[in-house]
């Protein structure tokens, strides 16, 4: 049992013997309940723990949130000497665990603690490379990342964390377009090792003449205007404004400095899958170049790459 | 993965006196030795609406927003005062 489940444990125990001790009768209680609480929290099958409403006199159960099982307890229904009792073990695990979330935002600290790579590798990539205002916003548009592949969010729940990332960036007077842009680079994999960003800096500063800053200015101006990128959201802008978006793109994408010659078509999650191929059909029948389709099945993504011949 | 705890918000009545805090009646925290108000790290006073995250250090509210909770849980000094 890690240290959650060692704490439930122990308030569980807990309870059971509050209850036996308070038992002054011959016919009490045969303290059902609470070897049943005891059990769920040993033996029982979940990912994670929250203290929620359950029905009454009820210490424990599990229920199933999204493709998770959360065993839920009670501090309502818990006796107040025996929560008090533990409060010494809760207030270590609550140092230990860096602090609990509130329900909704279950799943960051876990993230961020028990991080895989998928954030300091990449965050330690560029924290030298890029300008410095785009540091929070990319650290947090990788946790993101890391939670959407980790945690399973729910679409919308995503959209609402990303919101927030680029309401923080403007409330430091900057323009939220350039978060949103970011945090969608970051999320499609062009800032990885190896990807888009990458090989335009080893392009330009590892093997070539061009300067650190000159990079900068050159990445600053593509977070802005997102000429390599159109990004479909499941209830989004119709078909024809993502096909002008897209045509407007590759019209000008060879004229971009550094320019990596192509313009992607990326959408997340199976609502977007219809409208990326409608586009692409549309696109494909008067576009002069090389097309290819990828899929990520892992995040339900899919991902058309345009390479228009240079004229 | 580890096991992870969360509040939910309707329990934050029952489960703060855990962590040596509680609820007051106009639904700030409050820390239930000192009776000292209990702020976030920029010293604003947050009600049980607000809170998304409860910070180590007594109790540390967080404001009920990701990249408050990100800013809070980083160590990376990479975001302005």
């Amino acid at each position: 049992m890690d240290d959650v489940r060692d704490a439930l444990y122990a308030l569980a125990v807990g309870t059971l013997d509050y209850i036996n001790e308070s038992d002054d009768t011959k016919y009490g209680p045969i303290a059902r309940e609470e070897k049943e609480f005891i059990d769920l929290v040993k033996n029982g099958n979940y990912d994670d723990v929250l203290d929620a409403d359950l029905q009454e006199e009820k210490y424990a159960e599990i229920k199933k949130q999204g493709d998770k099982r959360i065993l839920i307890f009670d501090t309502d229904n818990i006796p107040e000497v025996v929560l008090q009792n533990h409060s010494e073990t809760f207030q270590a695990l609550h140092k230990r665990c860096n602090g609990f979330a509130i329900e909704h935002r279950r799943g960051i600290a876990r993230v961020m603690n028990e991080d895989k790579g998928l954030v300091d590798e990449v965050f330690r990539l560029w924290e030298d490379r890029i300008p410095s205002h785009y540091l929070p916003v990319l650290e947090e548009a990788l946790i993101l990342r890391a939670l959407e592949l980790e945690e399973n969010l729910h679409q919308q729940t995503v959209y609402q964390w990303r919101r927030e990332i680029s309401d923080n960036y403007a409330n430091n007077g900057r323009d939220p377009n350039e978060a949103q842009n970011l945090i969608s680079l970051c999320s499609t994999g062009y800032l990885d090792e190896g990807n888009v960003f990458d090989n335009m800096y080893t392009d330009m500063v590892e093997n070539g003449t061009r300067s650190k800053d000159e990079f900068k200015d050159v990445f600053s101006k593509y977070v802005d205007q997102n000429p390599f990128a159109v990004f479909v959201r499941s209830r989004g802008r119709s078909t024809d404004k993502i096909c002008g978006d897209l045509r407007d793109k590759l019209d000008v994408i060879h004229e971009w400095e550094e320019s990596p010659g192509f313009v992607e078509l990326c959408g997340k999650g199976e609502n977007t899958h219809n409208t990326i191929i409608e586009v692409r059909n549309e696109i494909e029948s008067d576009f002069d170049g090389k097309m290819r389709t990828r899929r990520n099945p892992g995040i339900d993504q899919i991902i058309v790459m345009f390479e228009p011949f240079v004229t | 993965m580890s096991t992870e705890l969360a509040i939910s918000r309707e329990k934050l009545e029952s489960f703060l006196p855990v962590l040596g805090a509680e609820v007051t009646e106009d639904e700030k925290l409050q820390d239930a030795d000192s009776g000292e108000i209990l702020t976030n790290d920029e010293g604003n006073v947050l009600t049980v609406d607000e809170i998304g995250y409860l910070g180590h250090g007594s109790v540390e509210p967080v404001e009920d927003d990701f990249s408050a909770i990100v800013s809070h849980l980083s160590d990376r000094d990479i975001r302005e005062d």
